[in-house]
C-alpha cells in the first residue's frame, strides 16, 4: 500500500500555558487512500507529536466528538476522507464559534447548558405506575420526531452557524431541533416547559435562516426544518389563542 | 468537557466583519446569498416609501403627481427600479421556498388525516398563487 505519497495536514494550535493566541503547526504525513482525517491526526498524535490534543472515540459518526473545521467547513473527522482533500494541504482547526480549551479542544460547556435548558427528556404531567406498561406509539406518531431524535450532538451546527456566532445567547440549531423532537412526540406532554426556551427571542425568533445547519448535519436531521416548524406553530398558536382565548392552549 | 472558567484560560476567535465574504480563508456561496436575502429588504422599504410618497402627491392633486412620475422616468430611478424589483423577486422566491421546510415528507404540518401533503404540492402550490396574485395584481394596473 505504501507507495511514499504524503499530504500536509496544517493543525491550529494553542497551548494556554505557552502562548496567548493559537499558531498554526504543519506535518507532513503518509497518504493513505482508506485513510480519514481523523486517521491522520492519530497517525501525528501516536507517531509524530505527543503533545497535540483533539476530542475522539467511536470512528463512525456516532459519537459526536471528532467535530472539527477541516478546510473552513465543520466535518466529522472520522468522515471526512484525505483522498477528498489529496494533493492539497488539508487545515484542521478546532470548530469555530467556541472558545478553544487547547488545540484542537474546544469548550463545550455552553452548548450542554442550552441543551438542558430545552429539556431533551419525555416530561408526563403524571407518570403511570410501571404495572399499567409502556406508553404505546404508533409508526406514524414514531415517524413524526424521528429524524430529529438522530441528533449525535457533535455541534457541527452551531460552528456553521453565523447567527450563533455572533449572538451567544442563541439557543441554537441543535438545542431547538432535540426540543422540538421532544414537543412532537406523541408520549410527551412538556411543550409548555420548554416554550419559554425554544419560543423567545433567544429561541426560534433569533434564527435568520441560514440554512448551513441542515447543510453541515451529518446526521440529516435538518434543525433549520424543526425551526421553521416552530416558528408556524407557535404563530399559529399564538393567533388561535388570540382568536380562541378559551380554547385549548398548547 | 465542563470547565472551571476561572482556572481555564480559553481563547475565543474574533469573527470578521466580512464573514459573509471570506470565512477563514474560503468563499462561503451560501453565507453570501444569505446576506443578500437579508439586503432585499432594504430595497423593499425603500420602494414601499416611494410607492407611499406617490399616494401622498395624489392628494396634492393630478399635476403634482404628474410631475412626480415624469421625473420617474429618468435613468437612475429607472435603474433603482429595476434593482428593487429584482431583489423583491428574489426576496419573494427565498421567502415562499421556506414553506417546503414545514412540510419533509412523513413530519410535515400540513396533513390530510395522517398523510403528509408531499413539500412539492405546497411549494408549487406557494409559487402558484404569488404568480396568479401577480398576473392580477398587473391586470388591475393596467386596465384601469
Amino acid at each position: 500500500m505504501s507507495d511514499h505519497k504524503t499530504i500536509k495536514i496544517t493543525v491550529l494550535r494553542y497551548r494556554p500555558e505557552e502562548e496567548d493566541a493559537p499558531t498554526e503547526q504543519t506535518y507532513e504525513v503518509e497518504f493513505r487512500d482508506d485513510w480519514v482525517v481523523l486517521d491522520a491526526l492519530n497517525h501525528i498524535k501516536d507517531h509524530i507529536d505527543g503533545t497535540l490534543s483533539f476530542r475522539w472515540s467511536c470512528r463512525m459518526g456516532v459519537c459526536g466528538s471528532c467535530g472539527m473545521m477541516v478546510n473552513g467547513e465543520p466535518k466529522l473527522t472520522c468522515a471526512a476522507m484525505l483522498r477528498d482533500y489529496y494533493p492539497k494541504e488539508v487545515r484542521v482547526e478546532p470548530l469555530v464559534n467556541f472558545p478553544i480549551v487547547r488545540d484542537l479542544v474546544t469548550d463545550m460547556t455552553d452548548f450542554m447548558d442550552k441543551l438542558k435548558a430545552v429539556k431533551p427528556w419525555i416530561i408526563r404531567e403524571e407518570e403511570k405506575p410501571v404495572s399499567e406498561g409502556e406508553y404505546r406509539q404508533t409508526p406514524d406518531q414514531l415517524k413524526d420526531y424521528k429524524q430529529f431524535s438522530q441528533c449525535i450532538n457533535c455541534m457541527l451546527c452551531y460552528a456553521a452557524c453565523p447567527v450563533y456566532g455572533l449572538e451567544h445567547d442563541f439557543v441554537g440549531p441543535a438545542a431547538i431541533a432535540l426540543g422540538h423532537r421532544y414537543n412532537l412526540d406523541s408520549r410527551d406532554e412538556g411543550i409548555q416547559q420548554r416554550q419559554h426556551v425554544i419560543a423567545s427571542k433567544e429561541g426560534i425568533w433569533e434564527c435568520t435562516y441560514v440554512g448551513e445547519c441542515s447543510v453541515v448535519c451529518p446526521k440529516h436531521v435538518d434543525p433549520a426544518e424543526a425551526i421553521q416548524q416552530t416558528k408556524v406553530a407557535t404563530t399559529t398558536n399564538r393567533f388561535k389563542s388570540l382568536v380562541m382565548p378559551w380554547g385549548n392552549k398548547t | 468537557m465542563m470547565l472551571d472558567s476561572e482556572t481555564t484560560k480559553t481563547y475565543t476567535r474574533p469573527i470578521s466583519k466580512a464573514w459573509w465574504l471570506r470565512d477563514r480563508g474560503h468563499f462561503n456561496r451560501r453565507y453570501f446569498m444569505f446576506l443578500l436575502r437579508e439586503l432585499t429588504s432594504v430595497f423593499v422599504a425603500l420602494y414601499v416609501v416611494l410607492f407611499i410618497y406617490e399616494i401622498f402627491l395624489l392628494t396634492k392633486g393630478p399635476d403634482a403627481h404628474a410631475a412626480f412620475r415624469e421625473s420617474l422616468n429618468s435613468g437612475p430611478w429607472i435603474a433603482f427600479h429595476i434593482i428593487a424589483l429584482l431583489f423583491a423577486l428574489y426576496h419573494s422566491y427565498t421567502w415562499l421556498g421556506l414553506t417546503t421546510k414545514m412540510q419533509a415528507a412523513g413530519r410535515g404540518l400540513v396533513k390530510i388525516g395522517t398523510k403528509t401533503l408531499p413539500p412539492i404540492l405546497i411549494a408549487l402550490g406557494s409559487y402558484g398563487a404569488w404568480i396568479v396574485a401577480t398576473i392580477i395584481i398587473a391586470y388591475l394596473f393596467l386596465t384601469l
